[in-house]
């Protein structure tokens, strides 16, 4: 599993992970994202095009972020996610926080 | 091969060639030198010799000369005494008588007496040849020769002024053999006469010369032979001596190398009897820390070493009991969550319309699934399966929780919406770490086989009502439990038929993967579930669990899997 910085300004840090964010993925990157989570005080758009397998403990990080954006006012945007992991995002109800974007645009309006 | 044996051997390898080495230089050396004196012992052997057979040679034609020239003088002596009893004009008459024929004409014998080396002749102050051995030559001038033999003449010219005249002179034989001759010319006192001895130098020195010659050559050769003899007697000599120093150098150097290897061998036996010590299980174990630096520096490493890995297995110990502890308690734990399962399946008492089973596999020794069933009436089953967030001990007491929070809240509320709500509520307060539980969860009225049931972020089970015919059912419509203080989780309602199934499964199922990263998926369990549509609930179930046994081909299972089937009316 790997994060990558793409973006970092006074409003939005955009990053981007790939691999599966499984146990595994969650330990590699859950430090980094939580560090950046709390230091940025920025909305976050996460590009989760290249993540192939979300498990439910990736849910829980990026649920864990998004509620600790949302205590100071941010947001956390997923864009472009693949199908499966769109599903699981979805049924595990966790878009009501997280939205979810399908292109630049439409992460724009939902930031 | 011990190292003792192996440093002994070395030793005497690098010994034994350098003592082959010395032996085998000295021996060349020995050879050159001795070689060397001999070829020069033989050049000064043959020096001497033919200095000596120069000086013999000298020697001996001086002797030579002085003989010729005592001979002539002799018979000019004689000569002159007889010539003062005769009249000396008439050379004819002279020439008659015999007496002095024999003293004036005569043959000159070689030193050995085995040969002629020349004659003695007279002739005048003139240079008319008056005795001569050839009759011939007598009456004639001396002078007719001096063009064919100038250095001939020139002694007879000078003898007639000198009193004393000799030299040598080159003759040519009738057969052209050109010979070396030496002439000594003496006066006979009182008279015109002179007397000629003349010999040929080759016939009168050479063969003495020849002799000293071979005396010389024998010489040499004997003195050569004595100095190879003493030459080759000393370099045998040197030869045992070296080689006798060589064995007693060998025998020095063995001793000593016991010595060395032995001082070098023993700490590093020592060593080696600490490791079998510390093999043994003796990590106290400690080596004398002598010998050499290196040596000593390793066995103080070593002891060091003996030390930490004391204090390693100590603390190995303690871990391996902690371990032990914690595997034995996490037994006890998936006992206990399994105890928790419900494992009385059918027929389930008074109840033969129905059917269910349910397995769950945890990934790790316990695991976050759950299913569980019960009557909260006669004719209603409740039933629920669920996935707590992450895996192992938290989420085994989570499950516990919320599988008890489940029966707990069935008996204030049969509706499966309200039964979650008020999970939700309860797993909310204080999830400071946003854990959270899916569940699907149904109740089934047996008598008309109505299903009302609830989806909290739970993947939708699938409504088996025959092989041809195999569905999801609709997407949840509530969030996963805990998440959301206000969440809600609406209620939907299907009806079961007799012989159909709800098929409901965790995401550990559609989420196995194969050696190539492929998931199993969804569409490959409802093709699987279709094919057993008609299967007993436990078969359809255990069949299943070996499908994605067998798709998973020995990979490390990732996520608990748990199956759930229902059917309605008692399969046959």
């Amino acid at each position: 599993m790997e994060l990558k910085v793409i973006r970092g300004d006074l409003r939005l840090t955009r990053i981007a992970l790939s691999g599966k964010l499984d146990l595994e993925g969650e330990g590699q990157i859950g430090d980094e994202f939580k560090h950046l989570v709390d230091t940025s005080k920025t909305n976050f758009l996460v590009d989760m095009s290249q993540v192939s397998y979300l498990a439910s403990l990736g849910i829980r990080l990026l649920f864990t972020m998004a509620k600790s954006l949302a205590s100071s006012g941010k947001k956390m945007v997923v864009l472009n996610p693949q199908p499966m992991v769109e599903e699981t995002l979805m049924n595990s109800g966790t878009a009501r926080l997280i939205p979810i974007a399908h292109d630049e645009d439409q992460a724009s309006r939902l930031l | 091969m011990k190292i003792r044996t192996r440093l002994m051997l070395s030793y005497l390898a690098i010994i034994l060639l350098t003592t082959v080495g010395m032996v085998f230089l000295a021996n060349k050396m020995v050879d050159r030198l001795t070689s060397e004196n001999l070829d020069t012992a033989s050049e000064a052997v043959s020096a001497l010799a033919k200095a000596d057979n120069d000086l013999s040679e000298r020697i001996l034609t001086k002797f030579g000369e002085k003989l010729v020239e005592t001979k002539g003088h002799e018979a000019a002596a004689l000569l002159s005494l007889e010539f003062s009893k005769r009249d000396l004009q008439d050379y004819d008459v002279l020439r008659k008588d015999e007496e002095l024929r024999k003293i004036a004409a005569q043959n000159i014998f070689t030193p050995e007496g085995d040969g002629i080396a020349g004659h003695i002749d007279v002739f005048d102050t003139k240079g008319v040849a008056v005795w001569h051995l050839n009759s011939s030559v007598e009456g004639r001038n001396y002078a007719q020769w001096k063009d064919e033999f100038p250095a001939m003449w020139n002694l007879v010219q000078r003898s007639f002024t000198e009193d004393k005249v000799q030299g040598y002179y080159t003759f040519i034989t009738r057969d052209n053999k050109v010979v070396k001759k030496f002439m000594a010319l003496s006066h006979v006192p009182g008279t015109p006469f002179i007397v000629s001895a003349v010999v040929e130098i080759d016939k009168y020195f050479l063969p003495v010369q020849e002799q000293i010659r071979n005396a010389d050559k024998k010489a040499v050769q004997k003195a050569r032979a004595s100095i190879a003899q003493s030459t080759s007697s000393t370099l045998e000599q040197a030869r045992l001596l070296s080689l006798g120093g060589s064995l007693v150098l060998l025998g020095c150097t063995v001793f000593f190398g016991f010595w060395f290897t032995r001082s070098m061998s023993r700490p590093i036996m020592g060593l080696r009897d600490g490791v079998k010590q510390i093999g043994a299980g003796d990590f106290e174990a400690q080596v004398p820390e002598r010998g050499p630096e290196e040596v000593k520096q390793l066995a103080q490493t070593f002891n060091n070493l003996g030390r930490q890995l004391a204090q390693y297995v100590h603390r190995l110990a303690e871990a391996a009991a902690a371990r032990q502890r914690m595997e034995s308690e996490l037994s006890i734990a998936a006992e206990i969550q399994k105890s928790l399962l419900p494992t009385n399946f059918s027929p389930l008492p008074g109840h033969e319309d129905v059917d269910i089973y349910a397995l769950m596999q945890p990934a790790q020794n316990v695991g976050g699934d759950f299913y569980d069933f019960f009557f909260i009436d006669e004719e209603n089953l409740c039933f629920a399966i669920g996935d707590v967030c992450g895996k192992g001990v938290p989420a085994a007491i989570l499950m516990a929780v919320t599988k008890s929070l489940l029966e707990t809240g069935s008996g204030e509320s049969s509706d499966p919406g309200q039964l979650l709500k008020q999970v939700n509520r309860r797993l909310f307060v204080n999830n400071e770490n946003c854990v959270f539980v899916t569940i699907f969860c149904g109740v089934l009225n047996l008598k008309d086989g109505q299903l009302i049931y609830a989806n909290g972020g739970h993947d939708s089970p699938m409504l088996v009502r025959g092989q041809e015919s195999v569905e999801f059912l609709a997407p949840p419509a509530g969030p996963a439990l805990g998440l959301f203080e206000d969440a809600v989780f609406p209620t939907q309602q299907v009806t079961l038929k007799p012989g159909e199934t709800l098929f409901a499964f965790t995401d550990g199922v559609t989420e196995a993967v194969d050696k190539e990263g492929h998931f199993f998926s969804k569409q490959h369990l409802a093709k699987l579930v279709s094919q057993q549509a008609d299967s007993p609930v436990r078969h359809l179930v255990e069949h299943l669990f070996k499908e994605v046994e067998a798709f998973s081909q020995g990979m490390d299972q990732a996520d608990d899997i748990t199956i759930m089937a229902l059917r309605l009316g008692k399969t046959a």
